[in-house]
């Protein structure tokens, strides 16, 4: 039941969330998966089934781009999402609204 | 199970466009070989992914509706195509059944060049001599009901020419077997010369050399 509810309140950040780590610089899917799972403590463990369906938002709305990397050695070639200009404008206004509604929560459940 | 059956099997279960399940094939491997790399075994990247059926649940659940949209749309044209080529095949074979297929005789088996021209020349004479019940009794119940019309006969005869005169000889005989629907048949055209006219005659006969059809001009 709490997995549900979870799920639900998660959901409504991740793309800022992703945002803000590509923010930083370039990042292939299961660099994205890790570091949310190590900057979050395991709050947020993501599976491909979730992070890439946003990842292929992110780029339909134009707020991330993506490219795939020439093959190193053996190395598989790497599809790397960036941030675009209009992506790196869009983060700080989900930051502001993420915490005026985070205050809103708090008075509430305070 | 390999990762890269683990990954077919995830992909052959997404609801999306073409397109979209070979980027999402490219990209699992990507990422499942640099999990590899980081030190993580496939079989815990497996559990930590789920099940096949389970991993591409969450994708399904997740993909947007217009790439589902184009899942659904393909699979209609799928079926809608599938059932147009068995169509177009049962056509296929249907017009090849009714289409009449000709070989040079004796092709089967069933037919002798020699018994056939003899028979040829039978059912002309018997025309020429008038003498239907002969020509009745050696053909299939269907000419039978046609030669019982006579004078309708004679009326054609007289219509290629009033007095034919005495029969004079054969010209070449063309022969063929005919296949159509299942039903073999020989098939043979003739010129007769009369005294006073050549008339060509085109004859059927079925396997029994039983005449099946008759033509002349």
């Amino acid at each position: 039941m709490n997995d549900k509810y979870e799920r639900q309140m998660k959901k409504g950040v991740l793309d800022m969330l992703i945002l803000k780590l590509l923010q930083e610089k370039p990042k292939y899917g299961y660099q994205l998966i890790s570091e949310l799972k190590e900057k979050s403590n395991s709050v947020f463990v993501l599976k491909e089934g979730t992070l890439y369906p946003i990842l292929y938002r992110l780029e339909d709305e134009q707020l991330v781009e993506s490219n795939w990397s020439a093959a190193a050695g053996k190395q598989l070639p790497r599809k790397y999402y960036s941030i675009t200009e209009k992506g790196k404008a869009l983060l700080p206004e989900l930051s502001q609204t993420w915490n005026r509604i985070s205050a809103g929560i708090q008075q509430i459940m305070n | 199970m390999t990762t890269e059956n683990y990954v077919n099997a995830i992909v052959k279960q997404l609801k999306c466009s073409r397109r979209k399940r070979k980027e999402i094939k490219q990209q699992l491997l990507s990422d499942i070989a640099a999990a590899i790399e980081n030190g993580e075994t496939a079989a815990a990247i497996m559990a930590r992914m789920g099940s096949a059926k389970e991993a591409a649940a969450e994708f399904n659940q997740n993909l947007s509706q217009t790439e589902q949209k184009h899942f659904s749309r393909s699979r209609k044209i799928k079926a809608v195509s599938s059932i147009i080529i068995v169509l177009a095949l049962l056509l296929l074979f249907l017009v090849y059944w009714f289409l009449p297929k000709s070989y040079p005789i004796g092709t089967s088996g069933a037919f002798d060049e020699k018994t056939v021209e003899q028979e040829v020349q039978k059912i002309i004479q018997l025309l020429d001599a008038r003498d239907y019940p002969a020509l009745r009794a050696a053909s299939i119940p269907i000419m039978q009901k046609v030669l019982e019309n006579e004078q309708q006969i004679e009326d054609v005869k007289e219509n290629l020419s009033r007095d034919w005169g005495s029969f004079r000889s054969f010209g070449t005989m063309y022969m063929a077997e005919i296949k159509q629907r299942g039903q073999l048949m020989a098939y043979c055209e003739v010129t007769a010369s009369y005294e006073n006219t050549n008339v060509t005659y085109t004859l059927l006969f079925d396997k029994e050399l039983r005449l099946a059809g008759l033509y002349m001009k």
